[in-house]
């Protein structure tokens, strides 16, 4: 052939160069860029990570700013929150003690009516008593005036 | 060091050098034996001077170059990878940033070049690279093998002999060949034909470029007046430089080619788009 081509040394040529690639892409070109794309996985993680970390941090940043500055206001909210129950606790208390001591001078009053009634009744039944035997001792005597003044000494007497 | 013995020691120096000139001037002239016509042919075209491969068959000095390369780069690879690669770490030591940087260099040609399917083709162009510059390099060191006429060779680079350089060109036009079947099928193919002066431009690019350097250097060795220092710089320039030069030309254009057949033809991107774009509709939709 031309130019010395040899077609049988051109297939050697390339049956060496196929060797050498395959020597090439299992001992060294495959490993390292296993190792490479391994390493470039591993920073790109390290990458993502930081990322989601960093925007974690700046949403409580931002959620933490918004909560201080409406702390004023809370504490604001709060303490009249505060202000207002403990008035309306305290307007309760009074009204409870109020309505304790009306109930208290009502059963006082309804006491010592009922105290009154018995004590009335009780005079009245002992004049009637009275009123009765010194009737009987009337009618019993001879001189019902006599007998009466007489029955009045002896209880002054007595007493 | 004295004056003395400086005066000395230049006046030994410079009486070596002119004894081994005056004795390479007056012994034989090895020159006139093979005419220039003859030394440039044989160069080029390897018709007389054969090598025996294996004693199988008789070969052109740049197979049996082919072979020690691959050898070399065998040992290496796996010196490599059994003693340095299950040791690599994260932060990369000198050796290993090295070697990190030669596979980044052409995994990043090829993921530049040929965007789509670019696993294989990078791992063929790094072969290829290091090949063609391991493969120059070798020519300076001048390894001699005997001939099959008895006599001896200093081995040129695998890629000056025209069949290496055939097989090489072959070979890439069959992986941009493959990349085309695989990426669009029979357009692939009628896009890879397309470019049916490929193999031969690209082999003969390679055979030219290396076949330079080996004939000017073998051109200046020929006339002994310039066979001093100026082969340092000759051999610097016209093998060195190749190496560089020829490794980073072959893998770029394979690559580029290789991307231009892999790439999906446009209506099958537009059709893609169009997907996309309706996906994207939908998800907004869903998200408002």
């Amino acid at each position: 052939m031309p130019l010395n081509i040899n077609i049988q040394q051109v297939l050697l040529h390339m049956f060496n160069f196929v060797l050498l690639f395959g020597i090439s892409y299992f001992l060294l070109y495959g490993p390292v860029k296993k190792f490479m794309d391994s390493r470039k996985k591993y920073y790109e993680d390290m990458d993502e990570a930081a990322r989601e970390n960093l925007e974690m941090s700046e949403k409580m940043r931002a959620d933490y700013e918004t909560k201080l500055s409406n702390v004023g206001e809370e504490i604001d909210t709060l303490k009249s929150e505060a202000v207002k129950e403990a008035s309306e606790r305290r307007e309760e208390i009074v009204k409870n003690a109020r309505e304790e001591a009306k109930a208290i001078v009502e059963e006082a009053r309804k006491q010592s009516e009922l105290e009154h009634e018995r004590s009335v009744t009780s005079a009245k039944q002992e004049i009637e008593a009275y009123v009765s035997k010194a009737a009987e001792e009337i009618v019993k005597e001879k001189d019902p005036y006599a007998s009466f003044l007489d029955a009045a000494k002896k209880d002054s007497n007595n007493e | 060091m004295s004056k003395k013995k400086k005066t000395v020691s230049l006046i030994v120096f410079a009486v070596i050098l002119i004894a081994l000139l005056a004795g390479i001037v007056l012994t034989g002239h090895a020159g006139e034996e093979e005419p220039i016509k003859e030394v440039m042919r044989d160069a080029v075209l390897h018709e007389k001077v054969k090598v025996s491969l294996f004693g199988l068959f008789d070969v052109n000095p740049g197979l049996i170059s082919a072979y020690i390369v691959t050898g070399i780069f065998f040992i290496f690879s796996l010196i490599t990878r059994i003693f340095f690669i299950p040791r690599f770490k994260i932060v990369p030591g000198k050796f290993q940033a090295l070697i990190e940087k030669a596979v980044g260099l052409f995994d990043d040609l090829a993921s530049s070049n040929s965007p789509h399917r670019n696993g294989f083709l990078g791992a063929y162009i790094f072969t290829a690279g290091a090949y063609i510059f391991v493969g120059t390099i070798f020519e300076l060191f001048g390894v001699q093998v005997p001939t099959t006429s008895g006599g001896t060779i200093s081995l040129p680079a695998p890629l000056a002999d025209i069949n290496g350089a055939i097989g090489m060109g072959v070979m890439s036009y069959l992986v941009i060949l493959s990349g085309g079947i695989v990426g669009n099928k029979v357009k692939g193919v009628l896009n890879t034909l397309k470019d049916f002066s490929l193999p031969i431009s690209m082999s003969f690019r390679l055979f030219g470029a290396l076949l330079s350097g080996a004939l000017v250097t073998e051109l200046v060795y020929y006339y002994m007046a310039v066979s001093f220092v100026i082969p340092v710089f000759v051999g610097v320039m016209f093998t060195l430089l190749h190496a560089l030069i020829q490794a980073y030309v072959l893998t770029m254009l394979t690559s580029l080619f290789y991307g231009e057949v892999t790439e999906p033809s446009p209506k099958k991107i537009k059709k893609n788009k169009h997907h996309n774009t309706n996906h994207e509709v939908e998800r907004y939709e869903n998200q408002y």
